[in-house]
């Protein structure tokens, strides 16, 4: 993403650093789907 | 990514509303080379062609002192210090309410984390204290003379002047105890 050098209102670079902060957080948190998809790895046994 | 936010501590006070939003998000980003970012505010709140408002100079020290100073290496805190801070402290008539609301800032970061940050730099020891004293003495004697018209205890000529004596003496007290410490080796040479 790229927001450097921007021609634009104040608005629209405050969405975009909104934008970028949001893309942050969302790199680091846990992807849910993802804890899915690892528990229906779990070997059959443990899931008993 | 590191850049972008870089580039946007120029920006206007909704911008920095914007980029300080999420001091859990940004800090990371900023800790893993605090320098360039330190020096961006610098330039920032001191730049004389853009005259900053008070409002972006508080977007910025508040930042730096509630969030990314209490967690970064004393010799970040002191040059952040020395190049964001220091400039605001002295009141003057036509600066003093920048000076109370850095002063506020200050006092906030001390009290929300005691061990740290800005509650560590020896040069700002014991100045609040003084501050929020010369403060007492001069709104009782208002209360006492039943003067309303005080709005700010900063506006006064002579608390101003007295304020900055005092903070003066306590931070040249800290230069010339750095000196002293110096001394010895300098004449060795």
């Amino acid at each position: 993403m790229v927001v450097a050098s921007m021609d634009v209102n104040g608005e629209t670079r405050a969405a975009a650093v909104q934008g970028m902060l949001r893309t942050l957080r969302e790199s680091v948190a846990p992807d849910p789907e993802t804890l899915v998809g690892t528990l229906g790895r779990v070997p059959h046994k443990y899931l008993r | 990514m590191r850049s972008a936010f870089l580039a946007r501590v120029h920006d206007s006070v909704a911008v920095l509303k914007a980029l300080y939003s999420e001091p859990s998000v940004l800090l990371p980003v900023l800790l893993s080379d605090p320098a360039p970012y330190i020096k961006a505010v610098s330039e920032a709140v001191i730049a004389k062609s853009s005259q900053p408002s008070r409002a972006i100079i508080r977007a910025h020290l508040s930042f730096l002192a509630l969030h990314l100073l209490p967690v970064v290496p004393q010799d970040v805190v002191e040059d952040a210090f020395s190049h964001v801070f220091f400039p605001f402290l002295l009141f003057s008539k036509p600066k003093f309410r920048t000076a109370q609301a850095v002063w506020e800032i200050v006092e906030a970061a001390q009290k929300s984390a005691p061990d740290v940050g800005l509650a560590r730099c020896e040069s700002l020891e014991g100045c609040v204290e003084v501050m929020k004293e010369e403060e007492r003495l001069f709104l009782s004697r208002a209360m006492t003379r039943k003067d309303e018209s005080v709005t700010s205890a900063f506006e006064n000529a002579e608390v101003m002047r007295k304020v900055n004596l005092a903070v003066a003496s306590r931070m040249a007290g800290e230069y010339l105890f750095d000196i002293k410490v110096r001394l010895p080796t300098e004449w060795a040479r």
